[in-house]
């Protein structure tokens, strides 16, 4: 087990695309980091590089204090599941375990013990003389795991391991391998793109934009602080509404305007984002995430400066919750960090942005308790939380914190 | 009661069942009757004819009978002939699969100009046997490159001291014996070397990436690589062609006629002998052929019985 440390890491391929741009990133010994990131984003780039499966355009990569720019794979002493698995189609799941040990002259019994051993953590000692093809998804995707198990490396490279399998099974798997990580305190980089996997799984979620690191922090650190626009946006499901409004000072307190509805930023938001002084009077990026929004006739004495009206275009009951899409008559945010977003979702999410771009409205989500009694078409008076509310500056789409 | 004793009365004749059964299937027999025409005409019924001449006596023409075959193992040329043959094909086959699994590596690695050098491989598909037959005298002609490339060589090697290596010029398909043999089989090397080469890059082709990958970070050196992925993975590759191309290797014809001619006779061109002027003598011709067919036949089925099988259960 070891620490990684990747220093101003970048990687240019021979037709000029800079795929990763001065990644650095210190990973401590046994911990579970998560590259997300749209796709193309460069993250499983930044992977490969680690692995040895990619050079290193400059930068250093160090494994265990160990530069290994020019260390091939299988002398880094990692170990990689890759996203189709790559099993050795002609070998039984247990020469598919012992295939590393064997090249690494460890005697028979030693391989034995140890393949049997994976084999029973994973739940795979009835298939160890199946073939590949006789197994299902899921089964493939532990023998994947097993035969990084069974190496005992010093690290796990894990190159979007889950997305093969149905919605189901993931959320199986997800805590599975959660476990075995915690219970072998391997360190582990961990690629997908699905933020749901980021936060549930990582100790640390790094988000990566077009090959640059935006932030690497825990999973609610990042929710709380994102620290920019791209950030804010990209994680969290449904995704954070942003809206261009006015900050104004009044009654000696600070307001946020936007489509006619002003909110007064609470006092407490205010001391942890001072920063926020300095756009009196100027435009901001305002975030309120969906599940900070709440339908008002189910909260007890909402101040009318927390209320904002609106009329509900789609409903969508998932249960637990209740989803319910609104306009509002304020330009949406587009910069490149949204569009971005937009694209990640599809084209078709871009051109529907930039559409309701040019008709001057926002499409706000917002997440209600079950119990409300929102009905498609009807007007409806919601509550924000003006304690969470993000403030972006809309020039840099950097988070507004300190001063 | 009366209604299944009537139905226990009336019993369609076969040629009624028969009748109806077609009616139904009109539309596939259209479809497979030209082929099983073709198959029976053109394959089927000249096996049967070559099988029953090969066992007809040449003068009283009395059926069954041995003669042709006695007559064809009394013969040393036969024998020579039949001894060649396996020969031939062993050794052509053997060139073939190894010349072509490295140009299918070869041309599996990326580089620059890759579709032109594909494209110069595929060159002696267009090349009719015979063809290729004269082009391979030239190349082995006394007088030629195979010998002028060799002298060069002996040259070099007898410019270091204490070696002298003093080189005659070898007439390859005269000479008879192994060497010629050797000469027609690296002819026919030449003219399957693109059918065996691309069987393979297909194979090569069809085994993922990320699998060498893995073997990568599993620890594997490049001819670990080799040995337990990828010549592994290529083995249903190996006996298709090599199922395709035995079969052939046996007939060799052509280019035994030209090359080698009837100083190292293979079955081929003993039956051609035998059947063409001045000999006209369908009989022992049909005889040969027949143990040529069932020669092809053994090796068929000894394929079949333990490549085939062992194949199929390393799956």
């Amino acid at each position: 087990m070891a620490e990684i440390t990747l220093e101003d890491v970048t990687k240019v391929y021979p037709d000029g695309t800079q795929a990763v741009s001065d990644l650095a990133l210190d990973i401590k010994d046994g911990e579970f980091v998560v590259f997300v990131g749209p796709s193309g984003c460069g993250k499983t780039t930044a992977l490969r590089m680690v692995a040895g499966l990619e050079d290193i355009t400059s930068g250093k990569v160090m494994i265990g204090g160990r530069v290994v720019n020019d260390v091939p794979p299988k002398d880094r002493d990692i170990a990689m599941v890759f996203q189709n698995y790559a099993l050795y189609p002609h070998m039984t799941v247990y020469d598919n375990l012992a295939f590393g040990l064997k090249l690494r002259r460890l005697k028979k019994e030693v391989i034995d013990q140890r393949v049997k051993e994976a084999a029973r953590i994973l739940g795979l000692t009835e298939m160890l003389k199946k073939k590949p093809r006789n197994l299902s998804g899921g089964q493939r995707q532990r023998v994947a795991m097993g035969r990084a198990i069974v190496r005992e490396p010093q690290a796990f490279l894990m190159d979007e391991p889950l997305s093969n399998l149905d919605a189901k099974l993931r959320v199986q798997m997800r805590s599975e391998i959660s476990r075995i990580q915690r219970d072998l305190k391997v360190t582990t980089i961990y690629v997908t793109h699905d933020q749901t996997e980021a936060m549930t799984m990582g100790d640390r979620v790094a988000v990566i934009r077009k090959g640059e690191l935006q932030q690497a922090e825990p999973p609610q650190d990042l929710y709380d602080h994102p620290v920019n626009l791209f950030v804010a946006g990209f994680i969290g499901s449904p995704a954070m509404n942003m809206v261009e409004a006015s900050v104004s000072r009044g009654d000696g307190a600070v307001f946020v305007e936007f489509a006619g509805n002003r909110l007064r930023v609470d006092d407490e938001l205010l001391k942890e984002r001072p920063g926020l002084k300095r756009f009196e009077g100027r435009n901001v990026v305002l975030g309120i995430r969906p599940e900070d929004i709440e339908d008002a006739s189910l909260v007890s004495e909402a101040p009318k400066d927390r209320r904002i009206p609106a009329t509900v275009d789609l409903r969508e009951a998932l249960g637990s919750e209740v989803l319910i899409h609104f306009r509002v008559k304020a330009p949406v945010v587009l910069t490149e960090d949204t569009k971005e977003l937009a694209v990640d979702v599809g084209a078709e999410a871009l051109e529907e942005l930039e559409q309701v771009a040019q008709q001057g409205e926002s499409e706000f989500v917002a997440q209600l308790n079950p119990r409300t009694r929102a009905q498609r078409g009807q007007p409806i008076e919601l509550v924000v939380d003006t304690s969470r509310l993000h403030f972006f500056d809309p020039e840099t789409g950097l988070g507004i914190y300190t001063d | 009661m009366a209604v299944a004793e009537q139905a226990a009365r009336y019993r369609p004749s076969r040629m009624a069942l028969l009748a109806a059964w077609m009616r139904r299937h009109r539309f596939e027999i259209a479809l497979i009757t030209p082929l099983v025409a073709y198959v029976v005409v053109l394959t089927i019924a000249p096996i049967i004819d070559t099988f029953k001449v090969s066992f007809t006596h040449p003068r009283t023409l009395a059926f069954p009978s041995g003669a042709n075959y006695q007559a064809n193992f009394g013969s040393a040329t036969f024998r020579e002939a039949t001894v060649n043959t396996v020969i031939v094909a062993v050794l052509s086959l053997t060139l073939e699969l190894a010349v072509g699994l490295g140009v299918a590596l070869a041309l599996h690695a990326r580089f620059r100009g890759q579709g032109f050098v594909r494209t110069v491989i595929l060159v002696p598909l267009g090349v009719p046997t015979i063809v290729s037959g004269a082009i391979m005298l030239l190349i082995f002609a006394r007088s030629g490159y195979v010998n002028s490339v060799l002298g060069g060589i002996a040259g070099l090697i007898s410019d270091i001291p204490g070696v002298n290596w003093e080189f005659r010029n070898l007439s390859w398909t005269t000479d008879g014996g192994l060497r010629t043999l050797l000469t027609v089989s690296i002819a026919d090397m030449w003219k399957v070397l693109p059918i065996v080469s691309l069987i393979f890059l297909a194979g090569l082709q069809s085994i993922p990436e990320d699998i060498y990958e893995a073997a990568d970070v599993d620890g594997a050196t490049k001819w670990q690589k080799f040995a337990r992925i990828t010549f592994p993975l290529l083995i249903p590759y190996i006996t298709m062609a090599l199922i395709l191309r035995s079969i052939d290797a046996f007939r060799i014809f052509e280019l035994a006629l030209v090359l080698s001619g009837a100083i190292e006779p293979v079955l081929g061109t003993y039956i051609w002998d035998r059947f063409g002027p001045p000999t006209n003598d369908p009989f022992t011709a049909s005889a040969a052929a027949i143990v040529l067919f069932g020669i092809i036949m053994v090796f068929i089925i000894l394929y079949l019985r333990f490549v085939a099988a062992r194949t199929e259960a390393a799956r």
